[in-house]
């Protein structure tokens, strides 16, 4: 499944990110490795964009960025 | 000495920062160009000079305020480095240790935000590090001012016997693998070290409400409405009436009438420049009080917040959340928020810093006080809320007009939502303290000259001679543009010269009309409704809303956009301006 399935409070695992190189090498610099534990903390008031917490800090992303991540939820 | 600062964002750099160097910053030069770097000497050791560097959190360059600080640390001639670790989030922070410490310059690690660690924890993780790589590590409170003295005592000894240190090495394979193995390293290093951060729990209780499905947009709404009510409503007027008197020059008049001064020169500086810089200081403790709001909102953390509820609306008109940030520091003045714009991905850069010039900035905030408070007492507030609200909404409408001008490439927000701080008190005042201080500045510079060579246009016609003012040479400039604005209800040379010296500053535009109608602060409203009608003056307010930037954010946009760019936003502004103005002057002659 991808990031934007989840829902508030869910937990997962990144397993891979799809995305062209210059937004993967962003993502991966924030520490969105892959096996890294995240949790969706919150959706926006207009379901875009997410709040989610990975490696101790808050990190938010747009739904299209989240789709393209695919995770394993726990 | 020459000591950068570096470190993600939030992690506390500017407190330390202005721990160390208290009022002795300025905005520091590199490679050529004027960009966000500060530098200041150390309050206890003068010799040493340290530089904060933007936040960031990487050394690479996807982004432009990270090639900066790369480019700054290669080329800048740098002694030693201090890297502020932020405590509670150190997996991400010793990614950016990690690079640093390829480049060989002397450096330490300050560990801060350790609030919810223990003094066990803290020994763990700086021994660690310090093994690690070799240098320093030191637990500082940036907030309570605690290791400070350490910090600075280690670096200058790390430079002195030039301690470089260790380089972990990777396989460097590709980019992404480079990343993943580094990550990999700080995860086995960081093990059983990570903490609960306390201040994390209470914010994500905040947002519960703050961020709240149907709650976020009123509490928006709220925020920024007392912002404005207690920027403009009903105690600005008094507030500017105290310190007016409070700024009067009596005795200083008195004493040159005293002494008998020569006519002219008495004119020169009492008419001239006395007028001039005493009608835009009146409005400094304005000005003083939107920017204390403004830094409020940034410093406590709501300004992400913003960006975060924003951003899906922004979209639709190819912004993001970021713009927010970036047009919201517009309101305070335009040239921090266009350079703000570097963090945005290019197309949104582009679209930001187009819809900035229609965030009226404070340096208009003398205008509208002064006009609508004379001509509009009781609707004042309301219709100073209705300028900014116009101006934004022409600005949207714009945007959206321009859309298929403007190449949309990437729709990305990749955005790390700080935790809430409460503002810290030396923040806050030093950055008052510096707003003062350019308040000032500029009201002794720009202002001070325009107003002298606006007093001597005036006072004088081509040969030199001494004239009256309707035959100066101010008088024949201004008489040749009348007829460009006499359509917008401005019939009078003195308000077409005024605008013109609006290029120079925003401010200047009260300060020559005060000069040339010969009325020093107090009677300014009354000679105003000699020259303007309601309908005129309104017009006069639209039109100077939207015409063209002053030279400071002309500068600020041409170094970030080329010339052709900023030609095309001054003309583009000038016409959106007159349109405007003229719209609503010939309606409103209509109706009347």
């Amino acid at each position: 499944m991808t990031l934007d399935e989840l829902k508030q409070n869910d937990e997962a695992i990144i397993l891979s990110l799809h995305h062209p190189q210059n937004i993967k090498l962003h993502l991966l610099t924030m520490g969105c490795t892959p096996y890294t534990k995240i949790k969706l903390l919150k959706k926006a008031p207009l379901q875009d964009p997410f709040m989610i917490q990975i490696r101790g800090y808050t990190l938010i992303l747009r739904k299209e960025v989240a789709k393209k991540i695919e995770v394993q939820k726990l | 000495m020459r000591i950068a600062l570096i470190g993600n964002p939030n992690c506390g750099k500017t407190t330390l920062f202005n721990l160390l160097t208290g009022t002795h910053q300025h905005v520091g030069n590199y490679c050529g160009s004027t960009v966000n770097e500060k530098e200041g000497q150390l309050i206890k050791h003068k010799h040493i000079t340290c530089i904060d560097l933007p936040g960031i959190y990487s050394l690479s360059t996807y982004s432009n305020e990270e090639s900066i600080t790369t480019e700054s640390l290669r080329n800048g001639h740098i002694d030693g480095i201090i890297q502020i670790l932020d405590g509670s989030n150190l997996e991400r922070n010793l990614f950016l240790t990690l690079q640093c410490v390829k480049l060989q310059i002397p450096m330490i690690l300050a560990l801060n935000m350790i609030d919810d660690l223990s003094n066990n924890q803290i020994k763990q993780i700086t021994q660690t590090l310090q093994t690690t790589f070799n240098i320093d590590c030191i637990s500082i409170s940036a907030i309570k001012n605690r290791g400070i003295d350490v910090v600075i005592k280690s670096i200058s000894k790390s430079i002195k016997q030039q301690h470089l240190p260790t380089i972990i090495p990777f396989s460097h394979q590709t980019k992404e693998k480079d990343i993943i193995e580094r990550y990999a390293y700080i995860e086995n290093l960081c093990k059983g070290l990570s903490v609960e951060n306390k201040s994390s729990i209470l914010s994500k209780k905040i947002d519960t409400i703050v961020l709240h499905p149907l709650l976020a947009y009123p509490c928006l709404l709220f925020v920024m409405s007392s912002i404005f009510y207690f920027t403009f409503g009903p105690y600005t007027s008094n507030l500017i009436q105290r310190f007016n008197s409070f700024l009067n020059p009596k005795q200083f008049i008195k004493f040159l009438l005293a002494i008998g001064i020569n006519e002219t020169l008495y004119a020169l500086i009492v008419e001239g420049i006395f007028t001039g810089i005493h009608a835009v200081l009146s409005f400094m403790p304005v000005i003083l009080l939107l920017f204390f709001y403004l830094s409020l909102l940034e410093d406590s953390g709501y300004m992400s917040r913003i960006a975060f509820i924003m951003d899906k609306p922004l979209k639709n008109i190819g912004l993001s959340g970021k713009s927010a940030v970036s047009l919201l520091m517009g309101f305070g003045c335009s040239v921090p928020a266009i350079l703000s714009t570097r963090t945005l991905s290019k197309s949104q850069r582009l679209r930001t810093t187009l819809l900035i010039p229609f965030i009226s900035c404070s340096a208009k905030i003398p205008i509208y006080t002064l006009f609508l408070y004379t001509f509009f007492p009781t609707y004042a507030f309301r219709l100073i809320i209705l300028l900014y609200i116009t101006s934004l909404l022409i600005g949207i409408i714009i945007l959206i007009l321009l859309q298929s001008f403007i190449p949309t490439q990437d729709h990305i927000l990749i955005m790390e939502m700080p935790n809430y701080r409460f503002p810290r008190f030396t923040n806050t005042t030093l950055l008052l303290f510096e707003k003062i201080k350019e308040f000032i500045i500029k009201a002794f510079t720009i202002i001070f000259i325009s107003s002298l060579i606006i007093w001597f246009t005036n006072n004088f016609d081509y040969q030199f001679n001494h004239v009256s003012s309707d035959s100066s040479i101010l008088a024949s400039i201004g008489k040749h543009f009348i007829f460009l604005f006499q359509p917008l209800g401005i019939d009078r040379w003195e308000v077409v010269v005024s605008l013109i010296s609006g290029f120079s500053a925003k401010e200047a535009i009260i300060s020559t009309l005060s000069v040339l109608i010969h009325s020093p602060y107090e009677v300014l409203s009354i000679s105003l409704n000699r020259i303007f009608t309601p309908l005129s003056a309104y017009s006069f307010l639209l039109f100077t809303l939207f015409y063209t930037p002053c030279i400071a954010s002309i500068s600020a946009c041409k170094q970030e956009h080329g010339i052709i760019f900023t030609l095309f936003l001054i003309q583009f502004q000038c016409i959106i301006a007159w349109i405007i103005a003229f719209i609503f002057y010939q309606t409103g002659l209509l109706i009347i």
